[in-house]
């Protein structure tokens, strides 16, 4: 019997030495072969793709993540759920809060232009820090709420998606801490959605304060997002409300995780070298993809339709006025052009141009392609600066009309 | 309403709204460093209150030396003195 304990025992602690070496081995490494890859790419987007350099930073390190996720599922099974589909652009993702490892979960999901809102001591990570910095993302403990909510919603309405740990820290005990508001007074100044996500093992993979990994199961979860204008029939109380409702489907969603089904990405049954070169492969195989090809392909063209916020006394005309501020932020040129509809052109450094056409009844309106060019649009697609684009200009009206909506 | 009301009125809408223990609200607890609450959260504290009372605080310069329970008893006494002075 005991013999038969200490083989566990020996087992188990093989298992852990195996997954902390693995993992941070393969972090380490993958991390100093991101520096000259990320320095290459991040010229190529910048010079090559007129990439504004923030955002090429902020998607390569999305990248860093996404490779730094599949080196922890080569050792522990992680489970993926999006149930926000494509994500309304911008928006605030509010992640509960478990272990170091969090932050890098968004290399799971296909987001773009994450700038992520932290307290001040990951800024003091050695290359993190810099990094950080670079990318634009915000100290929370360096400013005041007003400043964070100003500074974060330049960023919002530039297009950037804002990722906020309600939590502020990481919970001891895998249950939801106490949240903080934040992110919900964010959300509500500038009407823009919030998408939960829960994270369930990591706090057991890589408990706080502890220097080891070990092997437990990882859930993770988008939930569907939360629009403020549900909420501003609670008036001053708005964004506290928005954030009860936020916790409780969050917790809902983390007390039921390990009973949901999803796709996962499980470990191989392999050895020890042949994973290694399996994630050799994968690394190499990607930057030659991106090396290659470096272009950004067509996507779908969005076309959006959202809902009024309730607006009474309101007059059409005041409508259309407010629709025409909203584009004025981004460069839009709006004009009337009939009952309820307007026309809007968006000319960029010269070369290309973007026409849609917005129309609005009582209850919702809609923006709807028209025309374009020099932006590859082709059967429905289009460059994806377009759609960029457009959910700005879809955020700035929703802020205007929520806005309207007060007075 | 009397003032004790007025106290139980005051820390149970605080103490559901920041999740904190009703038995940690005494007088002398620190709202930082005991019950931890933030900046942000004395903000959100003035709008608990302002609905819970229907009163009106804004910036009242006299909410950034509220530091204890104790302190934002006083406070909210005050203010309900000035709406109705006759004694209860």
């Amino acid at each position: 019997m005991w013999i038969e304990t200490d083989m566990t025992t020996l087992m188990d602690t093989v298992g852990i030495i195996r997954l902390n070496l693995i993992f941070f081995g393969g972090l380490l490494g993958w991390t100093f072969l991101f520096i000259p890859l990320s320095s290459f790419l991040w010229a190529w987007q910048v010079c090559v793709q007129r990439i504004p350099a923030r955002r090429s930073i902020r998607d390569l390190v999305h990248f860093y993540g996404q490779i730094c996720c599949r080196l922890l599922a080569c050792q522990v099974p992680i489970h993926v759920d999006n149930r926000a589909g494509q994500l309304p652009m911008p928006c605030i993702i509010t992640p509960n809060h478990q272990s170091f490892f969090d932050p890098y979960c968004l290399g799971l999901f296909r987001v773009v232009n994450l700038v992520f809102a932290v307290r001040a001591w990951p800024f003091s990570i050695p290359l993190y820090g810099r990094v950080m910095r670079k990318a634009g993302y915000l100290n929370t403990e360096e400013m005041n709420i007003d400043t964070f909510v100003r500074t974060a919603g330049e960023l919002l309405r530039e297009g950037s998606t804002v990722i906020i740990f309600p939590e502020g820290t990481r919970s001891r005990d895998d249950r939801l801490g106490r949240f903080h508001s934040g992110a919900f007074k964010l959300a509500v100044e500038y009407g823009v959605p919030v998408v939960p996500m829960c994270i369930n093992g990591t706090g057991r993979v890589f408990p706080k304060g502890s220097r080891f990994g070990r092997r437990a199961s990882v859930r993770v979860s988008l939930l569907e997002p939360v629009r403020p204008e549900d909420f501003s029939r609670f008036g001053p109380m708005a964004h506290l409300r928005l954030q009860r409702h936020v916790k409780a489907v969050m917790k809902e969603e983390l007390d039921k995780s390990s009973h949901a089904t999803s796709h996962s990405l499980q470990p191989p049954r392999r050895t020890l070298m042949s994973k290694a070169k399996q994630l050799f492969a994968v690394c190499f195989l990607i930057c030659a993809v991106l090396a290659v090809t470096g272009c950004r392909k067509s996507v779908p063209i969005v076309n959006h339709s959202s809902p009024i916020p309730l607006v009474q006394n309101v007059s059409d005309k005041q409508i259309a006025e407010a629709i025409i501020r909203a584009g004025a932020k981004t460069g839009w040129e709006i004009t009337p052009t009939k009952d309820k509809t307007l026309f809007g052109t968006l000319h960029v450094r010269g070369k290309h141009r973007a026409d849609v056409i917005i129309s609005y009844n009582e209850k919702t309106y809609s923006i709807t392609y028209k025309d374009s060019d020099n932006l590859d649009y082709e059967g429905g697609n289009i460059h994806p600066n377009y759609n960029k684009w457009v959910s700005t200009l879809d955020a700035n009206i929703r802020n205007e009309l929520a806005a309207l909506s007060k007075k | 309403m009397t003032d004790q009301k007025v106290i139980e009125r005051a820390n149970a809408a605080l103490a559901q709204e920041f999740e904190l223990d009703l038995g940690s609200m005494l007088p002398d607890a620190l709202f930082r460093e005991d019950l931890g609450l933030d900046s942000l959260d004395t903000v959100d504290m003035v709008v608990v209150l302002e609905q819970e009372f229907g009163i009106k605080i804004g910036k009242d310069p006299a909410i950034a030396s509220i530091r204890t329970v104790g302190d934002m008893h006083a406070y909210i006494l005050g203010k309900k003195r000035e709406i109705s002075p006759s004694p209860e």
